[in-house]
């Protein structure tokens, strides 16, 4: 299976492709520019892969949590682009990533994964997953994070809490095991979406109004 | 040759397909009008997300809607300025996507100078210079002497609210809704637009726009008349306010560029008593007067495709490295 990922959740953008002879990561100091240079890097990645665009079987993005503005920029250019290319298209979150990489590591039973995020851009909350076998992710106060065993912070480690890197590898087996959820053509490729975990002054404002 | 037009800057999702600059096949608008009227204006977080679900629909729709397959696109222009940073960046990924994969030109195209385009596109024509255009909307009071597609002369500016915002700001204090412009124009219908006596700011003060002062004095008439207020006389005034406001500044333009074209364009375009005035002025001063259609006045994508057609020998070579610029001024160059 022939893929190309883009994970636009950080500052820099990490992009992946991969195939039976195995997979290619590269993380490119993007910043404020992924939106300017993400064609460029989508061709980059497949030439030093040697795959054409056309021989991509499957596409896939990072939905987050993270940089809102850097997801939906990589959302709109993937869906997009598995639309024209009529490819299924993967939407994996960042804690599903973790969940493998930690699953690869030998790590079993129940683990809570949390990453530091803020709600108006002042008050500390923290998104976690709180067990393995959920899927999507929670907000629970700072208080409420330490002293429990098996907490994993991905890309940010804290006291009681170990620091974890979501590995190459690891996604490279979630994207070629066959157990990842795909969407192809419009209606489905209109599902993978960020994860807005971040309840910024909009979304709150939006709820209130509701 | 047929051009994909696509425009993201504020709260309207707009997906076009013009042939050769005049033709417009498609033009689909999708409105978060609704969505933001609760909180009584654009909320640029909530909109980037609402474009990013509404985006793919309408492409599909308006390939569909043409009977076109994407083959048949010869060149993409896409809104890269200025506006909200969030909402064009999802146009612009969209449209880069689509370059990329169709290996068609991309063109970025600034949103206000395309307003300008909207009113010949309403016409079937290609912009013909020289001209004189005022751009009229809620961020915008730009009065500027176009002679190329992208070559503009500032002649005037508004020093602080646009007329669109100053009849948001006006219409939320009046409690009569949102968006500001249709609202107040409904309103102040039968309304006698000499009951209150409103300013005509900066009159006589030279090429300069201002409208904060017409908000103050419309907020002063509401606590003075309380219980007594006409509504409707309260909106004709303050719409004939607006109307000299610009008349007197564009009437000074015409006779000073000796131009024999004016073109009035954006979302306050879309005001009746401001487009018979300039109609007025135009007569007087015996230029030719071109409006854009009501759909053509607010943003939409139709008037992107045009003026990205008209400007496809400017953009630039490396135009799939383009970035979104919040603050593209008009004429500027690509500052990516």
């Amino acid at each position: 299976m022939n893929y190309l990922f883009i994970d636009a959740s950080e500052n820099t953008t990490l992009a992946q492709t991969g195939s039976e002879e195995g997979f290619k990561q590269q993380i490119f100091a993007t910043d404020r520019n992924f939106a300017a240079r993400i064609t460029l890097i989508c061709d980059e990645m497949l030439q030093n892969a040697g795959l054409s665009r056309e021989e991509v079987q499957m596409l896939a993005v990072c939905t987050g949590p993270g940089s809102l503005t850097g997801l939906r920029v990589a959302a709109a250019f993937m869906r997009t682009a598995a639309m024209l290319l009529d490819k299924p298209l993967a939407g994996i979150s960042l804690f599903a990533w973790s969940l493998q990489t930690l699953a690869d590591q030998g790590i079993t039973g129940p683990v809570r994964l949390v990453m530091p995020t803020l709600i108006d851009k002042a008050f500390e909350v923290w998104a976690t997953l709180p067990a393995i076998e959920h899927t999507a992710p929670v907000l629970i106060e700072r208080s409420e994070v330490g002293n429990q065993p098996q907490t994993w912070g991905i890309r940010f480690a804290a006291p009681g809490i170990t620091c974890m890197q979501p590995e190459a590898a690891s996604l490279h087996k979630l994207l070629t095991s066959g157990g990842v959820t795909t969407a192809k053509g419009l209606k489905e490729l209109l599902d993978i979406l960020p994860l807005y975990v971040i309840p910024s002054q909009a979304e709150r404002k939006f709820k209130e109004a509701s | 040759m047929i051009t994909l037009g696509i425009e993201s800057s504020c709260d309207d999702t707009s997906v076009a397909l013009v042939e050769d600059g005049t033709r417009v096949l498609t033009s689909l608008v999708s409105s978060q009008i609704e969505i933001h009227r609760r909180f009584g204006g654009v909320v640029p977080e909530v909109a980037s997300r609402k474009h990013l679900e509404a985006i793919l629909p309408l492409l599909d729709s308006a390939m569909t809607g043409a009977g076109l397959t994407y083959s048949a696109i010869g060149q993409i222009a896409v809104t890269a300025g200025p506006g909200l940073l969030g909402p064009l960046l999802i146009g612009l990924s969209t449209a880069k996507a689509l370059a990329w994969h169709l290996k068609v030109p991309l063109i970025p195209v600034n949103h206000i100078e395309a307003h300008l385009t909207a009113s010949f596109l309403a016409a079937g024509r290609r912009p013909e210079y020289p001209f004189l255009g005022l751009i009229v909307s809620g961020g915008h009071a730009n009065l500027v002497f176009v002679t190329g597609p992208r070559d503009f002369r500032l002649m005037a500016r508004t020093l602080d609210d646009a007329p669109g915002e100053l009849f948001d700001k006006v219409a939320r204090h009046l409690g009569i809704g949102y968006p500001g412009g249709p609202v107040i124009q409904k309103t102040g219908e039968n309304g006698d637009p000499k009951r209150y006596r409103l300013p005509r700011p900066m009159a006589g003060k030279g090429y300069v726009f201002s409208f904060s002062g017409l908000k103050t004095a419309v907020m002063r008439i509401v606590e003075q008349e309380g219980d007594r207020l006409n509504l409707a006389d309260l909106c004709a005034g303050l719409q004939a306010a607006v109307a000299d406001s610009f008349a007197e500044k564009v009437s000074m333009a015409l006779d000073e560029t000796a131009a024999k074209r004016l073109v009035m364009a954006g979302g306050v375009a879309a005001n009746q008593p401001l487009r018979a005035r300039m109609q007025e002025l135009a007569n007087r001063h015996e230029a030719e007067l071109l409006l854009p259609t009501i759909h053509l006045c607010t943003d939409n994508a139709a008037m992107i495709a045009a003026h990205g057609y008209c400007t496809a020998d400017t953009a630039p070579a490396n135009s799939l490295e383009v970035n979104a610029v919040a603050g593209w001024a008009m004429g500027g160059p690509h500052n990516f």
